[in-house]
């Protein structure tokens, strides 16, 4: 299980109201997997996984958080050090959305200047039509695409709207921070190692799970 | 309770004269006049006598309700265990039909349960089996498919309103047969019923395999009863990806991934129990010897406990003979024990068991109850009386939005929470939630913390009953569990993480060193942010524990030995050492496997309680005896003094 280090390890932090998705987004980024009754998260959880973005091999070093207001003293020392934050809500929860602002701000006050946020509105599958996959259906869908857009706009973050379930967006999110992240101690590493066991090739197939990015970038 | 025992005895007395024979029924509608009649001509005018007479009839409804709903109870796990197994039915819906009839009839009536057993035994009976499905017969699938749709509606019209059957796609466990069976090849031979061979796609009624034997040969109703093929005896699915549940299974078989995520696929595959497989046999052999062995152990330590059970109550019959009912007298953390014979012989040797070996099964739910102090705090009717007040406030409300949360995402693959062969909450998901609502209602001031769902899950699998787990619920946050300048365990999570930090910082060098090195060298890992997660869920949610270690964990948590050098009761400080202790005795019994893994986010997965992630690692499985064995050494070199100082430091 050892690598050679080529990797820029970034660490990351997942906030978010309880059971928005985020240990179901990590689930999803570092083992393809979903769960119908994720556990919830009691303290946090560590967890690492690598990616390839173009010429960059990125290991990012993910704390999941919980999400219970309880566990919410407890937040600061996750994102400390953070150079990523993935603030999370679901779409279906307005309370979550307002939750999202408050750990936004949060993080602005208190984390690191240049640390990069992204806003994920998570369960898109819930408003997503059956039939088509075109259209949303009607009434389920509670923070609009607009609210989410107008937010990260303001605050100068990604924004994404995600399913961990159906895995929609999900790989871009990490790959749009990965693109974010200045280059700083980043050590390039040889093609051959790119595609180590373990990690996963972002670039190549990140377009396949998700076709309508709602991100600028 | 009242209510029903006084509906008990249902003849409507009219007359005075009638009251004589039958006291405690409607004596309360008499006039005082007439009571006063009733005390001077039976009583001989004393009404203590009537008030004796009174306590007494009550005191025997009481114990009678008390039979019946035992009784009641165990048939209606009867029924569950049938219902799932052969009639199609989630225990959700048999829940549902069963709580409906029981708002209809204040109680259940045994008779109704009867009835219901029979239809559906009945209806099982008339099912129709494909005997082209014989061993060396092509497998035809018209008639299955028409058998098993016929069988699905006999059920449902005897159980159910039929319309949520149709509504709902049909369920996973379509044909009970074919789900016990994986292929035509497994299906037990039971002598002249399939072996007059009847030809291929005639069909004829004839009663399922497992009813023909039902009753009169257990043998193969006990295999499909224990073993059924992917639960185990806590009710975990076995699956590949949860280790506890590989581990404490008796027999695990290799389960399909899928099986779980997709909606539609039937349990059809894998699903086959041992007949006919000789491979296997041998294995069996082998694991009967060990369990053989097991249970010799395993018989020297309940008679040790019979024998102290016994030296208890004896002792306790010497000091007050007239309390002749009081079965034990352990008082909470057993500090009654002392008391008991005048020195500590009976306390030690109860210390010592429950160390060793924790308290067997059948003490537990006494030995809990009276440990925790919860046989203190329960008052009867209370639990009832939250179950059905409304919320008031929106804390509790709160409390009960996140709680909701969860719900669904405690023991999901366990059986009993999450049927997940029918995609429906299991029994325990109910009472999961009446307690945690009761619970936050009562206490709002601790409200609900992630971890209790777990602890309180995971309870609901021992032997005691949901009222029970209530109150042990409310005793652990009251007596049992570390509190923080008085507040309740749940509700200090910043300085149970800070005991952890001085945990990392300090007891870890000094009880194990070469990990500590390890750690250290390898960039210093915040285990902190781990333990302290493991103390949130009482030790429970750990991959490298089966459960019954676990239940001999919380016995232990339950006792709080008296401290050597003060000689009192353990205090808060103290609490807060012996889970700090624990969590270093879990940690020096994987320190040989911590040391073989060479990067940190190994140790991290290894550590943490999350196991859907990197299935291919391997755990080590803490025994029980090695947990204490070092548990009591470091406990002895732990002093709550100097823990008092360390958190004034760091
Ligand atoms: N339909 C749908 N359900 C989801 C999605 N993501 C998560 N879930 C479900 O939502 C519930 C909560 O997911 P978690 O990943 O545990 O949420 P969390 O934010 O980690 O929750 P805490 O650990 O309690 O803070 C689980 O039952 C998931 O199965 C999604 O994209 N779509
Ligand atoms: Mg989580």
């Amino acid at each position: 299980m050892s690598y050679p280090t080529p990797a820029t390890s970034v660490k990351l932090v997942l906030l978010g109201e309880a059971a928005v998705g985020k240990s179901s987004l990590v689930l999803r980024f570092v083992s393809n997997d979903f769960q119908e009754n994720k556990e919830p998260t009691i303290g946090a959880a560590f967890l690492t996984q690598k990616c390839t973005i173009g010429e960059r091999t990125i290991k990012y070093e993910i704390w999941d958080t919980a999400g219970q207001e309880r566990f919410a003293s407890l937040a600061p020392m996750y994102y400390r050090n953070a150079q990523a934050a993935i603030v999370v809500y679901d779409i279906t929860k307005p309370a979550s959305f307002i939750k999202a602002r408050h750990w936004v701000k949060e993080l602005h006050e208190q984390a690191a200047k240049d640390i990069t946020i992204a806003l994920v509105g998570n369960k898109y599958d819930l408003v997503q039509d059956d039939d088509e996959g075109q259209g949303e259906r009607e009434g389920v869908r509670k923070v609009s695409v607009e609210e989410g857009q107008n937010l990260a706009a303001e605050e100068g973050l990604l924004f994404y709207e995600t399913s961990a379930k159906t895995s929609y967006n999900v790989n871009d999110v990490f790959i749009g921070i990965g693109n974010k992240i200045p280059e700083a101690a980043s050590l390039a590493s040889s093609p051959e190692q790119n595609n180590n066991e373990g990690r996963i090739d972002l670039s190549t197939n990140a377009s396949s799970n998700g076709n309508r990015n709602l991100c600028s970038c | 309770m009242t209510k029903s025992s006084s509906s008990g005895s249902s003849g409507a007395l009219s007359g005075t004269s009638d009251v004589f024979n039958a006291l405690g029924g409607n004596l309360h509608n008499l006039k005082s006049s007439q009571i006063t009649k009733v005390i001077n001509s039976k009583y001989n005018g004393d009404p203590i006598l009537l008030i004796r007479q009174l306590s007494l009839d009550l005191a025997k409804k009481e114990r009678d309700l008390i039979l019946q709903r035992q009784e009641s109870f165990t048939r209606e796990q009867k029924l569950y265990k049938l219902c799932n197994e052969f009639g199609n039915l989630s225990t959700l819906e048999i829940d549902h039909k069963l709580s409906h009839e029981r708002h209809n009839h204040e109680n259940i009536n045994s008779s109704k349960v009867d009835d219901i057993l029979s239809n559906l035994i009945s209806s099982a009976i008339n099912d129709n089996i494909d005997t082209g499905k014989k061993p060396g017969v092509s497998k035809t699938p018209s008639p299955e498919s028409e058998s098993s749709e016929s069988h699905q509606k006999v059920l449902g019209v005897s159980l159910l309103r039929g319309s949520s059957q149709e509504s709902i796609k049909p369920p996973t466990k379509k044909n009970w047969l074919r789900s016990l069976f994986s292929s035509s090849e497994d299906l037990p031979q039971t002598g002249s019923t399939l072996a007059s061979a009847p030809k291929p796609n005639q069909k004829t009624t004839v009663a399922p395999v497992e009813l023909v034997s039902f009753g009169r040969t257990p043998s193969t109703i006990s295999l499909i009863d224990n073993e059924d093929a992917n639960i185990d005896k806590y009710g975990f699915f076995t699956d590949k990806s949860n280790v506890r549940i590989t581990r404490s299974s008796t027999i695990s078989l290799p389960t399909t991934r899928q099986r779980r995520r997709s909606n539609t696929s039937p349990p059809d595959t894998n699903n086959a129990i041992l007949i006919g497989n000789n491979g296997k046999a041998q294995y069996i052999d082998k694991l009967k010897q060990i369990s053989k062995i097991h249970d010799s152990t395993n018989l020297k330590v309940e008679r040790d406990w019979d024998n102290l059970m016994k030296a208890i109550n004896l002792q306790s019959y010497k000091l007050d003979p007239s309390a002749s009912d009081v079965i034990v007298q352990l008082g909470t953390f057993g500090i009654n024990l002392i008391k008991l014979d005048g020195n500590d012989d009976i306390y030690n040797w109860f210390i010592n068991l429950t160390h060793q070996y924790g308290i067997p099964q059948k003490y537990r739910r006494l030995l809990w109850m009276e440990l925790s102090g919860a046989n203190n705090i329960k008052i009867n009717g209370v639990y009832q009386e939250l179950n059905d007040s409304p919320v008031t406030c929106d804390e509790v409300q709160l409390n009960i939005n996140q709680i909701n949360l969860d719900l669904h995402r405690t023991l999901p693959f366990n059986y009993f929470f999450n049927n997940l062969l029918e995609l429906k909450p299991g029994p325990n998901f109910y009472k999961l939630q009446r307690i945690l609502y009761a619970f936050v209602k009562h206490c709002p001031e601790i409200g609900y913390v992630q971890g209790m769902n777990k602890v309180v899950g995971t309870l609901l699998l021992s032997v005691l009953d949901e009222e029970d787990i209530f109150w042990l619920l409310i005793a652990l946050c009251n007596e049992i569990l570390p509190r923080y300048n008085n507040l309740s365990f749940f509700n200090s999570i910043s300085l149970i993480h800070k005991d952890n930090v001085i945990l990392k910082q300090v007891y870890l060098d000094r009880f194990i060193p070469k990990l500590n090195q390890h750690l250290i060298k390898l960039g210093g890992l915040d285990i902190d942010f781990i333990t302290m997660n493991w103390w949130l869920t009482l030790f429970i949610d750990l991959k490298f524990l089966d459960l019954d270690s676990w239940f001999k964990i919380f016995d232990n948590l339950l006792i709080m030995e008296v401290q050597e050098d003060t000689n009192d009761e353990m205090n808060d400080d103290d609490r807060s050492c012996k889970f700090i202790s624990l969590t270093l005795a879990i940690l020096k019994c994987l320190e040989p496997s911590l040391l073989a893994l060479h990067d940190k986010e190994s140790i991290y997965i290894y550590l943490s309680s999350d196991n859907n992630y990197h299935n291919d690692m391997k755990y080590t499985n803490v025994k029980f005896s090695d947990l204490t064995k070092h548990h009591l050494a470091i406990s002895k070199k732990i002093s709550s003094k100097e823990l008092i100082q360390l958190r004034h430091k760091i």
